[in-house]
């Protein structure tokens, strides 16, 4: 097959599953699992420290050369996300950010309006950008105009692991922004992320899919073949649907006629 | 005199430079990034701002998150 990158902030993806370091038994694990994911964007989260504790590196867990984008998580509005974006790239881990803004805790669902402010602001400060959305055209068309890098719809509520529960307005999203459209969130199984692939999603972000998973490592790995297996089969191009039977063996040169 | 870490109060030497805090925290220095009064503070400036009371300090570091 010829080269098939995703290229996002002028940088070179092959592998087209990211994964989220949230929710692992141990930071072990989730090094083991970014392993065998072969994930190049990692996303993480920023948090007041335990003065009183002894607490982990995550960075140490993480595979060298694996792209960071830290998310804004907490942040309730847009001043919020922008100050937690500036904190993660000061931590001196590149200028990648996911624009999370969420004010419901019961859906965990994003605040379009607050995500397009702060992803200009960010943009223009020179960050690369991927906001967390709905899958809502009008939000999305003003985040390619703020200038980010990628929009980052959801296919479920964040942790529902129910799949693609959006993929109608997923469909308009991939058919109309010129920007990678990257489903994040509520993806459960490997099945919904291959469907996600094979519409032309350019990628697909998971955590608690495979955090929960009984075998994280191996859903990892199965996440990754399917992401490739979907991806693969978008660009072959599937063959149309049909209401009735179309037959597969020549319908002449029957023995019996 | 009191500054507030992360949310709490807590007692400091009047004068006591921002870097010493830290160190006396025992907090990596390479681990974490700290905001002064909603300034984010190079590691390389800790060692030239004394903290005043009523100041406030935030302490950060990566943690896992999707």
């Amino acid at each position: 097959m010829a080269s098939d990158q995703l290229v996002i902030g002028g940088r070179e993806l092959t592998c087209r599953l990211f994964v989220g370091t949230g929710k692992y038994a141990s930071n072990e694990q989730m090094g083991e699992v970014l392993r065998w994911s072969g994930a190049q964007v990692v996303t993480v989260a920023l948090r007041r420290i335990d003065l009183q504790a002894k607490q982990d590196d995550i960075l140490r867990r993480i595979p060298p050369g694996v792209q960071l984008l830290p998310n804004t998580a907490g942040a309730r509005n847009a001043a919020e996300a922008v100050r937690i974006a500036r904190l993660a790239r000061a931590a001196g881990c590149g200028n990648w950010v996911k624009i999370e803004v969420i004010a419901d805790n019961k859906y965990l669902l994003p605040d379009g309006y607050e995500t397009v402010k702060a992803t200009a602001t960010l943009a223009a400060e020179g960050f690369v950008v991927l906001p967390y959305i709905s899958p809502d055209l009008m939000v999305a068309r003003e985040l390619v105009a703020a200038g980010a890098a990628a929009v980052m719809p959801l296919g479920a509520p964040i942790g529902s692991n129910r799949g693609l529960k959006t993929k109608e307005l997923l469909r308009i999203l991939i058919a109309e922004i010129p920007l990678p459209v990257i489903v994040d969130a509520g993806l459960g199984k490997p099945s919904h992320a291959c469907e996600a692939m094979e519409m032309g999603a350019a990628a697909c972000l998971v955590n608690t899919a495979i955090a929960g998973a009984g075998d994280p490592v191996g859903m990892a790995g199965a996440f990754a073949a399917a992401v490739q297996a979907g991806r693969q089969a978008y660009l072959a191009g599937p063959d149309r649907e049909s209401e009735l039977a179309r037959a597969s063996s020549p319908l002449t040169g029957f023995l019996f006629s | 005199m009191v500054v507030s870490v992360n949310g709490r109060p807590v007692d400091v030497e009047s004068g006591c430079l921002l870097h010493d805090f830290l160190t006396g925290q025992k907090v990596d220095p390479d681990r974490v990034v700290v905001e002064h009064n909603q300034r984010i503070v190079p590691q390389s400036e800790w060692a030239g701002i004394i903290l005043q009371a009523g100041d406030v300090l935030e302490i950060v570091a990566f943690v896992g998150g999707g």
